[in-house]
């Protein structure tokens, strides 16, 4: 039970570090690359940049990849490799303008929600220029927003070159980390082919279905370039799946070995940003504070997440009146609900919603993973947790900061610790300093924006559509676990994770519906547009301020280091941090929380029947 | 080029979102968060 997470967690963190050597060593320009590279350099290289130039040339090119992106995605139809099968004859059609607006600013954004599916709504062109383009360019923003943040920290006078910074990520980090574990992905039997999908003839006749002439319909199974999506999926911290049921579809996750390969792929470099961030500072100390800071929160994550998703079986589950039967001589004996299922259930806790074949901790493990690192890639249903279980992905989401997306959820933690340090300055009655800058009005409301947008854009929607018929009518159950998959839904879109929770009817599909499989959604456009634009300002107002503030330091005269300066590489200082989080992250979310998994759990009726 | 039949204007009904109302208006939409991004940039220099 506890072996998978224990294996992936030490691989991860024994990795972590020499990758996160690697990473410093690029984003600090030591490496000599190959001439034509070097060529390539110095033309994107446009200068040192001042951060509002930095975060400018950040914005710019965003921007140009959401026309880029929209213009890809509308002209779907006519682009080519839109494959042609029994399924869909005319190939993928068009997707609804609102779903196409909501799934550029997801993979823009690095967020990844989707509100399509993937093998079903976008054809090969759109799954290969769009979905992975945007995959590894929104997964670089993150890298060169804390490289910028580090850079004014240690008290450069400038921030880089946002430009350059992108292409190193990209060139010498991204590609061939993704070529080697995409090789070994398609050794473990992931699909990489541009074929359309195969089509089979099922042993039993007319399982599929007839069609009109009375012949069987074959079964049509779903393929495509999956191995080359898959690892920067996770190495982006990106998570959107190429097929709808994401890494818990077969091709998406063949194997416990892959399913092993795709949770070490998530973790690595989130954690060796942090290694990265000591060795770039010259503060390995002050790092190693807070990679044992954020590791503590994240074990405790996939505790809990095991603890309570391997106890018991699922609650509505139990909740079931079980066969009864007759015995001689006796009063009628009614059994367990679980005694019909096909797998014995004692000792396994909650199977509902997982792929047995990674084993029974695994769908908790990575429900923890992915959420503590806002990947958003997900291996079992996050809906059919256990209630409690539930929380831990929730938990990572809302703290955004337990490692968190590449980049981006390590500056959160340097907004926590602001705030911690300006909390323990106004206890001892000196001046808050951090790193030898002292921390004023300026920083601290610079600081205060990043961090209070993330619980406006979760709240606020959440309170909004809860309170509207747009979530009653969405939501796949009603109650407590109705909210909860609200709650997570915008949790999920403003930590730019992008999992779902399940259970909640988001999807137009097509414009034209008829092309659809399944109904569209009734609200689907309030969904589409509400998380589009959440996606965007969570994604970039926690970027921009804290490059501002950032910089803001780099420009203050170092003071000198004496007795009374608060240390920032004790453990002292650790709990500090640990303290502020875990209090400042239960006043903002612990009431929803409350309202959602914990209200179900001690529910006379789980599951809201 | 957009596809002749994708761009045909559909009777107004539940199942099909009018693609002279919604293009633009959710391409507007995201320009204008750009917007206002761009001038949260200008606002922080003003804290």
């Amino acid at each position: 039970m506890w072996l998978l997470p224990i294996l992936i967690v030490a691989v991860s963190v024994g990795l972590s570090i020499p990758v996160g050597r690697y990473l410093a060593w690029i984003n600090d320009g030591k490496y000599s690359p190959p001439k034509p590279l070097r060529w390539i350099e110095r033309q994107l290289n446009t200068g040192p940049q001042t951060w509002k130039q930095y975060v400018f040339s950040l914005m710019l090119f965003n921007m140009i990849m959401f026309l880029f992106g929209y213009t890809v995605l509308a002209l779907q139809p006519s682009l080519p490799l839109n494959q042609h099968d029994s399924a869909f004859p005319e190939g993928k059609g068009m997707l609804a303008p609102t779903t196409i607006f909501n799934t550029v600013s997801s993979f823009l954004t690095n967020t990844n929600l989707q509100h399509y599916s993937g093998e079903q709504h976008l054809s090969y062109f759109s799954q290969l220029l769009f979905i992975v383009w945007n995959m590894f360019v929104s997964g670089a923003v993150g890298f060169c927003a804390l490289a910028a943040v580090i850079r004014g920290l240690r008290g450069d006078l400038h921030m880089g070159n946002y430009y350059l910074d992108m292409w190193r990520v990209v060139v010498y980090v991204f590609i061939p980390f993704c070529i080697v574990t995409g090789i070994l992905l398609i050794a473990c039997g992931m699909p990489m082919t541009l074929e359309p999908a195969a089509e089979a003839t099922t042993i039993e006749n007319g399982a599929m279905g007839k069609n009109d002439d009375g012949t069987p319909k074959p079964q049509v199974i779903a393929r495509g370039p999956v191995a080359a999506i898959l690892p920067i999926k996770h190495f982006g911290t990106n998570g959107g799946g190429f097929f709808g049921a994401n890494s818990a579809h077969p091709f998406e996750n063949p194997s416990a070995w892959t399913n092993f390969i795709e949770c070490v792929s998530i973790l690595l470099f989130p954690l060796s940003l942090v290694v990265m961030f000591g060795r770039m500072l010259k503060a390995e100390r002050h790092a190693a504070v807070i990679y044992t800071v954020m590791m503590l929160m994240f074990l405790g994550m996939i505790g809990w997440a095991v603890y309570h998703d391997t106890a018991k079986p699922n609650p509505a589950l139990l909740a079931q009146k079980g066969q009864t039967v007759k015995v001689h001589g006796a009063e009628d004996k009614t059994l367990s609900p679980l005694v019909d299922l096909p797998v014995d259930q004692n000792g396994l806790g909650n199977l509902e919603g997982k792929e047995l074949r990674f084993g029974p901790s695994a769908g908790a493990t990575f429900s923890a993973v992915t959420t503590a690192v806002t990947c958003g890639s997900v291996n079992c249903m996050h809906d059919s947790m256990n209630p409690l279980a539930g929380i831990t992905p929730m938990t990572g989401m809302m703290l955004n900061c337990v490692f968190g997306g590449k980049g981006v959820g390590l500056i959160n933690l340097l907004i926590y610790l602001v705030v911690g340090v300006f909390l323990a300055g106004l206890m001892v009655g000196r001046t808050p300093e951090y790193l030898g800058k002292k921390v004023e009005a300026r920083e601290m409301k610079l600081a205060m924006l990043a961090l209070l947008i993330h619980p406006i854009m979760v709240l606020g929607p959440t309170g909004l559509f809860a309170a509207l018929e747009w979530s009653k009518a969405s939501e796949g159950n009603p109650s407590a676990h109705g909210f909860s998959e609200v709650l997570y839904e915008f949790s999920s879109a403003s930590a730019n994770n992008g999992s779902e929770f399940g259970g909640l009817n988001t999807t137009w599909g097509f414009n034209e519906s008829k092309k659809n499989l399944s109904t569209p959604a009734p609200f689907s456009r309030e969904w589409d547009i509400a998380t589009g634009l959440v996606m965007l300002f969570s994604r970039f107002i926690p970027i921009i301020a804290p490059i501002a503030l950032a910089a803001s330091l780099a420009a203050k005269k170092k003071t000198p280091f004496t007795s009374g300066t608060m240390r920032t590489d004790t453990i002292t200082f650790g709990f500090v941090l640990l303290g502020t989080i875990l209090l400042v992250g239960a006043l903002l979310f612990l009431p929803a929380i409350a309202l959602g998994p914990v209200a179900e759990h001690y529910g006379p009726m789980p599951f809201g029947r | 080029v957009i596809c002749h039949t994708e761009l045909r204007i559909f009777v107004a009904g539940d199942s099909v979102m009018d693609l002279f109302i919604w293009l633009p208006v959710t391409v507007v939409l995201g320009l204008a968060a750009f917007g206002i991004l761009f001038a949260f940039i200008t606002g922080c220099d003003k804290v």
